[in-house]
């Protein structure tokens, strides 16, 4: 089962790039299919522990072995993905052969979350990258070809330490393949842990994005195509904190301690920092694009806390903003669709004609700003109870960003639905479109509402890790 | 032992004709001499341990360079047909 | 008091209705759509009476978030604090249904509306601070979406957005409490938390900062110096959400907050001071600028602050119960006061100016008598509403210090004569404008004469220990918050406060009953101008905190283009390095072929050396 839902995105999108006729239908039912999938992986899930785990040689001279498994974090992030590929490839007015990049991709990202070798981990880090990349190539804006070259040094450049440290991890912690079982077993310690970590912290920290490696993402996504789906693809890429939390942190727990100070203060001030500069972005990509890099540097702060609550907190959010960032891109897609622009300025006043995606909008924008009751809400929670006990004034820098928050993103959607100064008229959602508000809508408020229901599985990941560092929860 | 000055000797003129000619053909002819030393040294060392596989190796070598001496002539004819010379100082193209 | 699940009921009413007209409401048509908000309400208040009457009760959903239940309680406070959001809310929806004839956003607003009171009632039967905060944010969220209702005006539109970043700063606080907390006792639930505080083994400084945090959520709710810039701004509302949120309920909610958690505050001479001042800076804040308005809404709205102000000094004094009962006291005659200003903009079809108004008597009978109840309830006429509460706040204020006592009067001196100036201003001497005045229709007048009847009535629940032996509301509330013993005042100097309060009550009353009707003196106008900008207070904030903030934002956006451009330079370094190795791809065969040799000679002499 595992097997079919990670190949069967590749497969299909491989059909679609070949065989013709195939056309969103085909993408459309993959993707529900593969959400599918997911649901029944997750409703088979026992609550604890690596389920559906398998094993197979690959290489097993080098130790490589094809391992697949999903623990509650991976589980959590794998539907998230399959929801947010559905949503995008429903909804995205693009064409076919974008679609069957979106659907390759979407493989890439599952295998990170399932991956259970590091070699096959850093296999699907890297290749995720490819269909990024061609999106981005064949469909971005007239200045893509610098946001290409930013994207992909960055990428790449950051990928090499990580696969020096990758193979550090192995030889001298002294483990005998690249499992994770078996190199969690065998962890590195002392300066050598440290020196490798830092290895891992310069790959994923621009896949977090952590200040400052962020750099790339703003002319990332303001160069991809304005319908959005690579947007949301891309912020589905941003698994850094999920990586920091199943590789970096449990095989280099020595390694983290060395750092964690660096990474709490990165954390902080990057939330903050790129909640202060989204409120002068010029338009809705550039603006979302900083709103997420100041998400996740709350995530990260989380995770960094090394407590139960942190970690819980940071998977939480790392999952709802997937989702709730995603359709963020998606909704700015259907803007674009109505008005051929996305510049923040001038006042456009959409409400008066199209008060439905008013209201999806504002959802959207109230669950961004992490409104409770909505799914930005609980991750942030537990980040704010977990890393106050590691640093109160850290917290406090970094939850300045909830005032700073609500400043631009309440800014920003003023002008493009309120005052009446050019209203301009558009159409309102049609039946397409209110499914994906229906859908997106009813998730932001199940991860609002009722939060349990996914953090019971999150729970003994965040117990276990807190027990690495002497259970000081 | 006295192969093995040969030897040396024949790769040292070899050396010399391949950095002082400039056409093409000579130093090609001097690479080939520099190919046959490094052959010579080695049926040398093989008598002195006493073991015949470096003889058969050197009989590949044999064959390998008539072949190689085939294709290396053949490209110098055809680079003189088209540049109207083989001097390899003016042939630059290749520089990236 | 017992688990019950009628409880998230109480709830539960009104957020069906905001689902059901959020999603169809425009199918329910005006006015069943107004109705059916309407008897939602109702229905929580029966419920939650019905629910107190058994003695109150607690609802627990076992895990919310890991270590967080979600838990609500409804005792004595939350349940006086219940009646008065259900009730004086059900109230004001009645009143909407007259108001909001004609409005093409009619059911969007009631959905608003009960959406409104869904939050407040989960800020108030919260037992869980993160429960508390979802209700906290909920009402902010409500105010947001109720100040801009008319959002199509750009100055709506910035003034639903001011009131919700300014309040974020409060939310802020809340949230830091609730880290300090955690990390102090591990558990959120205020319940637990009042058996933890009461153990002890803990720094007393850090629960200091527990309070001060609280403080700031609570100063940012409602709206107290240095946050008070939100809440008159907030009149771009339509009149029967000032009345509502921004008069009897949300705005008291940072003092329930603190009345709440009483047992972090009482006893800490610090934040008892802090408390003091904050509230009294905003009473005078509030009374001030009130005198300069013009516009009949600000008038009120600053009234407001100033009998927030009121409520602060009394948490301060540590008079919790007398906090909350102002808040019932002024629920009433505050909603009075906007509804009958609501009554009046209706009546002038939509005239705010008080300076166009004036003569009104004569033309809304019924609705002079309300403005005459809720103004003089609110100046602190015995024996009023009004008047018990303040004296109560009065009496404690002795306690803690004459000087605070003296500085109270002031405060309320000032609060008659604002009080009796928009009275004047609106009811008085000749009408001053062009339409044609029309008494409200009875769906209007109704909640207002309930409401003058509990601005006439509700003081009586809380008469001073020496007139009435029988004080309903302070033993029921202490059962709540917790029982701080004091020492009450002598029977004399009590009787003596009460008549002074009284008697200066009405003294000003009478000269500002005066002194408006008047052409303004010189001195006056000069003052007014200054009042008439709320004491330059925004313009002080957009010059020191808002433009800087932007600015800087401009400034960083501008610094991150540079940071990309670092890292472009980077590379273009790492590209000099390697046009400067390319160099040496001459393409001269034989240059290569020394080099080759060198290497060699290089790597044999390096072989035999070694």
């Amino acid at each position: 089962m595992i097997h079919v839902g990670l190949w069967l995105p590749l497969l299909a999108g491989l059909m679609l790039l070949i065989v013709p006729g195939l056309g969103r239908t085909f993408a459309v039912a993959s993707a529900a299919i593969s959400l599918g999938i997911s649901l029944v992986l997750f409703a088979g899930y026992g609550g604890q522990g690596v389920a559906y785990a398998t094993q197979t040689p690959f290489l097993p001279e080098a130790g490589v072995y094809y391992a697949l498994g999903l623990d509650g974090a991976g589980l959590l992030l794998w539907i998230a993905v399959s929801l947010v590929v559905l949503l995008g490839v429903w909804i995205a007015d693009v064409p076919v052969r974008f679609l069957a990049y979106a659907l390759m991709m979407q493989t890439g990202l599952l295998g990170i979350f399932a991956a259970q070798d590091l070699i096959f981990f850093y296999f699907f880090f890297e290749a995720t990258l490819i269909p990024s990349l061609l999106m981005l190539w064949f469909y971005g804006g007239p200045d893509r070809l610098r946001a290409i070259y930013t994207f992909a040094l960055f990428t790449l450049v950051g990928s090499l330490p990580m696969l020096a440290a990758i193979f550090a991890v192995r030889f001298l912690g002294g483990a005998n393949s690249f499992l994770y079982t078996d190199l969690a077993a065998n962890p590195l310690t002392g300066q050598t842990a440290a020196l490798a970590f830092l290895g891992f912290l310069v790959a994923l920290a621009v896949k977090t994005p952590l200040f400052p490696l962020h750099a790339w993402l703003p002319s990332f996504h303001q160069q991809n195509h304005p319908s959005g789906l690579a947007d949301a693809m891309g912020t589905l890429y941003k698994v850094g904190v999920f990586a920091f939390f199943k590789w970096a942190i449990p095989l280099m727990p020595d390694g983290f301690r060395e750092w964690q100070g660096l990474l709490l203060f990165l954390a902080a001030f990057g939330a903050i920092y790129a909640a202060w500069v989204a409120f002068s972005a010029p338009d809705w990509k550039t603006l979302l694009a900083y709103a997420g890099v100041s998400h996740m540097g709350v995530a990260a702060l989380g995770l960094f806390s090394g407590n139960s609550e942190g970690t819980v907190g940071a998977l939480y959010l790392l999952g709802a903003s997937m989702v709730y960032g995603s359709a963020m891109f998606l909704f700015v897609g259907l803007v674009y669709k109505r008005t051929g622009s996305l510049d923040i300025n001038p006042v456009r006043g959409l409400a008066k004609h199209a008060p439905a995606l008013y209201v999806l909008g504002m959802f959207l924008l109230m669950a961004m700003i992490g409104l409770p009751g909505l799914s930005g809400f609980p991750g942030e929670l537990m980040v704010l109870l977990g890393a106050y006990k590691v640093s109160p004034w850290l917290t406090f820098v970094a939850f300045l960003a909830v005032i700073a928050a609500a400043a631009y993103a309440l800014t920003a959607f003023q002008k493009l639905f309120q005052e009446n100064a050019q209203v301009q008229a558009v159409p309102d959602l049609d039946t397409r479109e209110w499914g994906f508000a229906a859908v997106t809508v009813a998730v932001l408020l199940l991860m609002g509402l009722y939060p349990k229901f996914f953090t019971v599985y999150l729970e003994p990941l965040g117990k276990a890790l807190a027990a690495l560092f002497g259970g000081a929860s | 032992m006295i192969w093995l000055i040969a030897s040396a000797l024949l790769f040292s003129i070899g050396a010399y004709g391949a950095l002082t000619r400039r056409t093409a053909i000579l130093m090609f002819l001097s690479i080939e001499l520099m190919l046959n030393a490094a052959a010579l040294s080695l049926i040398s060392f093989s008598r002195l341990s006493g073991s015949l596989d470096a003889q058969v190796v050197v009989l590949f070598i044999i064959a390998i360079a008539a072949a190689e001496v085939a294709v290396g002539l053949g490209l110098i004819v055809a680079i003189f047909r088209r540049r109207e010379t083989t001097s390899v100082d003016e042939l630059r193209q290749l520089r990236g | 008091m017992q688990e019950n699940f009628l409880l998230p009921l109480i709830i539960a009413l009104p957020l069906l209705g905001f689902v059901l007209l959020g999603l169809f409401g425009k199918r329910f048509g005006e006015p069943a759509a107004g109705w059916l908000a309407s008897l939602l309400v109702l229905g929580s208040f029966l419920l939650g009476l019905f629910l107190l009457l058994q003695g109150g009760a607690k609802w627990t959903l076992a895990e919310w978030l890991p270590g967080i239940p979600f838990s609500l309680n409804l005792d004595n406070l939350s349940g006086v604090m219940l009646m008065v959001v259900a009730g004086v809310g059900f109230l004001i929806h009645v009143w909407a249904i007259g108001y909001m004839h004609g409005d093409p956003g009619y059911s969007r607003f009631f959905s608003y509306f009960n959406l409104f009171i869904a939050a407040m009632l989960v800020l108030v039967l919260g037992d869980s601070l993160p429960v508390v905060f979802i209700g906290w944010e909920g009402v902010g969220l409500a105010s947001y979406l109720l100040i801009g209702f008319w959002y199509q005006e750009r100055v709506n539109a910035d003034s639903a957005r001011k009131a919700f970043i300014v309040n974020r700063i409060g939310d802020l606080g809340f949230l830091l409490a609730m880290g300090l907390l955690w990390s102090m006792f591990g558990t959120l639930s205020i319940s637990e938390l009042v058996e933890k505080v009461e153990a002890g083994g803990y720094s007393f400084t850090t629960l200091t900062l527990a309070g001060f945090f609280l403080l700031i959520g609570a100063i940012g709710k409602s709206a107290q110096v240095p946050l008070m810039v939100w809440l008159p701004d907030a009149m771009a509302g339509p009149t029967p959400v000032s009345a509502l949120i921004h008069a009897a309920t949300m705005v008291t909610a940072g003092v329930y907050l603190l009345v709440r958690h009483a047992f972090i505050l009482h006893g800490d001479g610090f934040l008892a001071g802090l408390i003091v001042a904050i509230g009294l800076l905003t009473a005078f804040y509030g009374a001030l600028c009130s005198l300069g308005q013009w516009d009949i809404k600000r008038i009120v709205a600053y009234t407001t602050l100033s009998q927030l102000g009121f409520m602060f000094v009394a948490v301060g004094v540590g008079a919790y119960w007398v906090a909350i009962f102002h808040i019932v006291t002024h629920a009433f005659f505050k909603a009075l006061m906007f509804m009958t200003s609501g009554s009046v903009i209706h009546a002038l079809g939509g005239e705010q100016d008080v300076r166009q108004m004036g003569g009104m008597q004569k033309y809304l009978p019924a609705t002079h008598l309300h403005g005459l109840v809720a103004a003089f309830a609110s100046g602190g006429l015995v024996p009023l509403a009004g008047f018990w509460s303040k004296d109560a706040i009065l009496a404690y204020s002795f306690e803690f210090g004459p000087w605070l006592w003296a500085l109270m009067l002031l405060a309320s001196v000032l609060a008659a004569l604002y009080s009796i100036r928009w009275y004047v201003l609106v009811f008085w001497g000749d009408y001053r404008g062009k339409a044609h005045p029309h008494e409200s229709p009875a769906v209007m007048l109704w909640p207002n004469h309930i409401l003058m009847g509990g601005a006439l009535g509700v003081g009586f629940i809380g008469l001073p220990y020496v007139i009435d032996y029988k004080n309903f509301i302070e033993p029921f509330l202490t059962k709540a918050i917790g029982d701080f013993p004091h020492e009450k005042l002598p029977v004399v100097t009590e009787w003596v406060l009460i008549i002074i309060s009284a008697v200066v009550a009405i003294a000003a009353l009478w000269w500002g009953f005066r002194f408006f009707q008047q052409k303004m003196p010189a001195w006056y106008e000069r003052f007014q101008t200054a009042a008439l900008q709320g004491f330059y207070a925004d313009a002080v904030y957009n010059a020191l905190l808002v433009n800087p903030a932007k600015g800087l934002a401009e400034l960083l956006f501008g610094g991150d283009r540079g940071l990309l451009s670092g890292f472009a330079s980077l590379g273009s370094l790492m590209g000099g390095l390697g046009a400067l190795l390319a160099r040496l791809e001459t393409g001269a065969l034989r240059f290569y072929l020394a080099g080759l040799l060198l290497a060699l000679v290089l790597l044999v002499g390096w072989g035999v050396l070694r």
